[in-house]
């Protein structure tokens, strides 16, 4: 076999043994895999290099909305599946009381239309967890007074 | 007629890449670490550390840097990672060649960035103090010796031609139905090559 020919053999021989590991099954992987040592964690390896960038910030922020949001399971229960069920639900809670916007810092300094979708989810867990709280009738996505 | 243009991907941005980094299961994280392990087997840093470590950061780095874009739609996160992960490790291994041929070992690259916002790559770095010969010698044993290894095994022998030539133009599952192999019997060969090139790799290892 020619050097280059040799070269190139091996080099795919490398690809298809790590392409094996991809296309095993969890019982197949378990068995011939090579074990990871103690402590070590792939996922932090990775996370790792993410925290240097500068987008790392603003997953952090997203991953406390959504605790936050979490924290509410029967207002959230509530929230309509589209962005724009949200917002219209959120436009008529705030119509029917407009001191609600002063006590969600989101809304409190922004116009309503700038408010980013995620923020919409956020406001409206709150705000419906205060609605309730007052008595105010939530029905399905719906709002009466 | 005109064919319709192919679907746009939509592309990951940074924070979803993060999102799907946080939620690998952890067979997958095993199967990127052997993977990674596989890929850069025989390759080595001057300062000893571990280069499939360094080939998940550079890999990492590309992705959320956007020189590689995850099309999230199309491509499950995993397998787009271990993809990347081969075309970087197969860009190493080509300027490992290179670089070997002009007497430098050093294979594992990684871009750092100073404080001071310079870029450099630690392979240019490289020095030529670490030159072994016998590693000119050793893909050519490795590759005579798993022919050797194979020899007069049909299945094995069909199997092993595959892995070095068509691994990349043709399926485990096209070579069986191409010459009427079960497909098990090939996938037995395959991990019985592998096993082959563990030993002949911990041999060599343990010749220095």
């Amino acid at each position: 076999m020619a050097e280059e020919d040799a070269k190139q053999a091996y080099d795919r021989l490398i690809l298809s043994l790590a392409d094996e590991v991809m296309e095993m099954s969890d019982e197949e992987l378990l068995a011939t895999g090579e074990p990871m040592p103690e402590g070590i964690s792939v996922k932090e390896m990775l996370l790792e290099a993410a925290r240097e960038h500068p987008d790392w910030k603003l997953y952090v922020m997203k991953k406390e909305r959504e605790a936050q949001l979490a924290k509410l399971p029967a207002a959230r229960a509530r929230i309509p599946r589209t962005a724009e069920g949200r917002r219209s639900l959120l436009e008529r809670l705030l119509a029917l009381r407009p001191d609600f916007g002063d006590l969600v810092p989101a809304v409190q300094y922004r116009e309503f239309k700038d408010l980013p979708d995620e923020d919409v989810a956020s406001c409206l867990a709150q705000l419906l967890a205060l609605a309730e709280a007052e008595g105010l009738d939530v029905g399905d996505g719906d709002v009466t007074p | 007629m005109e064919k319709p243009p192919p679907p746009s991907d939509e592309y990951a941005t940074p924070v979803e890449v993060i999102e799907a980094m946080a939620a690998l299961a952890k067979a997958d994280e095993a199967r990127l670490w052997n993977a990674a392990l596989r890929l850069t087997r025989d390759m080595r840093r001057r300062d000893g550390a571990d280069c499939h470590r360094a080939l998940y950061h550079e890999v990492a780095r590309l992705i959320l840097g956007g020189n590689r874009r995850w099309p999230k739609q199309r491509v499950p996160f995993p397998k787009f990672y271990y993809m990347t992960m081969r075309n970087v490790a197969g860009k190493w291994r080509k300027r490992y060649e290179a670089r070997r041929e002009a007497g430098i070992v050093l294979v594992c690259e990684a871009t750092r960035v100073g404080r001071d916002g310079s870029v450099w790559n630690e392979a240019e770095n490289a020095s030529r103090d670490d030159v072994r010969p016998e590693d000119d010698l050793y893909f050519r044993r490795v590759v005579s010796a798993l022919r050797s290894a194979v020899d007069g095994h049909a299945v094995r022998e069909r199997a092993l031609e595959w892995m070095f030539t068509e691994r990349d133009a043709m399926t485990l599952e096209g070579v069986s139905l191409e010459s009427d192999i079960p497909l098990a019997a090939l996938k037995a060969a395959v991990t019985w090559i592998r096993r082959e090139f563990t030993k002949l790799r911990a041999a060599e290892v343990a010749h220095g």
